[in-house]
């Protein structure tokens, strides 16, 4: 079953200028897609869509079965969680817990029901000691662990998640890639950074306006006119082990993880020779 | 990460803070009316020693108590400046005394109330929702701004910006007002960013939270004491109670 659902969709700001053209895809129950693409690419605006707040300028979005309309945005709304790019957007009320019960709240569940689950959403992300701190005296990466909080606390069958790791430091991402590796929803991550991408997700789109590639992984990264057009880079340990295929003639695909890195080493160089 | 000074930061280490925030709000209310309308000095000193006295037992810190009045004093002093002007050195001392007293009544409201139970207050009394909304928006939209400007100046800064050398310098002025303008565009684009949110996690007009207000007998002696001074300060004003300074 498809969770979401976008057929030949335009979207055209106020101003004239079209963020998104003819872009038609579906994403499956529990499946994991990454979205990349360079800056201005319509990433944000299509996960707007896919959030229930912007309407296709043409197009039809089906978000859980309910067709994107304006009078049914609202219902929409009810079952996906969009996790912003600045936490300061999303993060409004006077205290942490405060904060995490907003949509439980909205959503009239009972005192007792959202208490559990701002205890729970404050156990997964690991902000259980924060509960009656002021958000906007947190640190950048505690703030999104909060606004993590505030989705997960809704339980929305999709989570869409906007740049979850940009400026986060090299702790506040592992801890946040953690929260979202033992999740079970359809999840839809906006991000540059391809290494979080392969850690979280199995299937790729590549945007620029248009769709410019999708599919897995292993396809994209061999895809270099994709890659060049969307100014995507890999990261470092790919592109070290495809100089080093290049240097010394071996034939492999480009390792997408650290893992898969090594695997690539101990059997093309280091483990064979050993065992020779 | 922001350190900013919040109106309401030592609330919840104030003896008042545990009181209904109904009650406090009506009897402030009341109070500040009355206050408006003395025209004797003796009334309003009654009143002013009665809310200096729960300021000293409210346990708030004096300093964060003073700070919060000297940014009020400018505009307290600027009114009695012109009553001193237009109707004499007394009627700007009684405009003086009036408008401190009902500032540092509504202050000690507002320092001993958190201030999202504030505005249930006044949603509890029938303020529109539209009108709560407005206050809670602008209060959480004034420490953003804040931060805007910070980085704003910091960016200047950084970039070899230094203060005009006086009031009149054409530069600085161009500086200052491009500065303005980038402010109020980033400011509306976070106001419908954090709309955007808002409505992602099911807002439909009311910000609503559990934990109903209850009002119980320490309460009732609050509203009492409120009364009773307020009733003293009125017969002081009538001339009931004769006493000159």
């Amino acid at each position: 079953m498809d969770d979401l659902k976008l057929v030949d969709v335009y979207y055209t700001y106020d101003d004239g200028r079209n963020a998104l053209e003819d872009l038609s895809f579906s994403i499956r129950r529990g499946e994991r897609v990454a979205l990349v693409g360079p800056n201005g690419a319509g990433k944000s605006t299509l996960l707007y869509i896919l959030a229930g707040l912007f309407i296709p300028t043409k197009g039809t979005a089906e978000i859980m079965g309910v067709r994107l309309t304006k009078k049914d945005a609202a219902l929409a709304r009810k079952n996906v969680g969009l996790l912003f790019q600045d936490p300061d957007d999303q993060i409004f009320m006077p205290t942490v817990s405060e904060d995490v019960a907003f949509g439980p709240i909205n959503m009239g569940f009972d005192e007792s029901e959202v208490n559990r689950r701002v205890d729970e959403a404050l156990r997964m992300t690991g902000m259980g000691a924060y509960r009656e701190r002021v958000p906007h005296h947190l640190s950048l990466g505690e703030k999104k662990r909060v606004a993590m909080a505030g989705l997960l606390a809704m339980s929305p069958g999709v989570l869409l998640l906007d740049e979850p790791t940009a400026n986060l430091d090299p702790q506040g991402r592992r801890d946040l890639i953690n929260v979202l590796q033992e999740r079970k929803e359809t999840i839809v991550i906006a991000t540059h950074d391809l290494s979080v991408a392969f850690h979280l997700t199995d299937r790729v789109i590549v945007l620029k306006t248009k769709l410019q590639y999708d599919g897995t992984y292993s396809g994209l990264v061999q895809n270099e006119e994709v890659l060049q057009d969307a100014r995507l880079e890999l990261p470092s340990f790919s592109r070290l082990m495809q100089m080093w295929a290049r240097e010394t003639g071996k034939e492999f695909p480009p390792p997408l993880t650290v893992n898969e890195a090594l695997n690539v080493l101990k059997d093309k160089y280091c483990c064979r020779d050993h065992r020779h | 990460m922001s350190h900013h000074t919040e109106i309401d930061q030592y609330a919840k280490g104030s003896t008042l803070f545990g009181f209904d925030p109904r009650v406090k709000l009506i009897c402030t209310i009341v109070f500040v009316v009355a206050v408006a309308m003395f025209r004797q000095i003796e009334a309003i000193i009654v009143a002013g020693i009665f809310v200096l006295g729960l300021v000293l037992a409210s346990r708030i810190p004096l300093k964060h108590f003073a700070i919060n009045y000297a940014m009020a004093l400018v505009f307290i002093a600027f009114a009695a400046f012109t009553m001193l002007i237009t109707s004499g050195p007394e009627n700007a001392l009684l405009i003086f005394l009036r408008i401190s007293v009902s500032v540092m009544a509504l202050l000690l409201l507002v320092t001993t109330t958190p201030f999202f139970k504030m505005i249930k207050a006044f949603r509890a009394l029938h303020m529109p929702k539209l009108l709560a909304n407005m206050i809670m928006f602008t209060y959480r939209f004034i420490f953003l701004l804040i931060d805007e400007m910070e980085r704003m100046r910091l960016a200047r800064k950084a970039r070899g910006y230094s203060r005009g050398k006086n009031l009149l310098d054409k530069k600085a002025f161009e500086t200052i007002s491009a500065t303005i303008g980038m402010v109020f565009v980033r400011s509306n684009i976070r106001a419908n960013n954090i709309y955007d949110a808002l409505l992602s996690r099911g807002y439909t007009g009311e910000i609503k939270s559990f934990g109903k207000l209850k009002a119980g007998p320490r309460d009732a002696i609050l509203a009492l004491a409120f009364g009773l001074v307020t009733l003293i300060s009125i017969m002081v004003e009538m001339g009931v109670v004769q006493w000159t300074i």
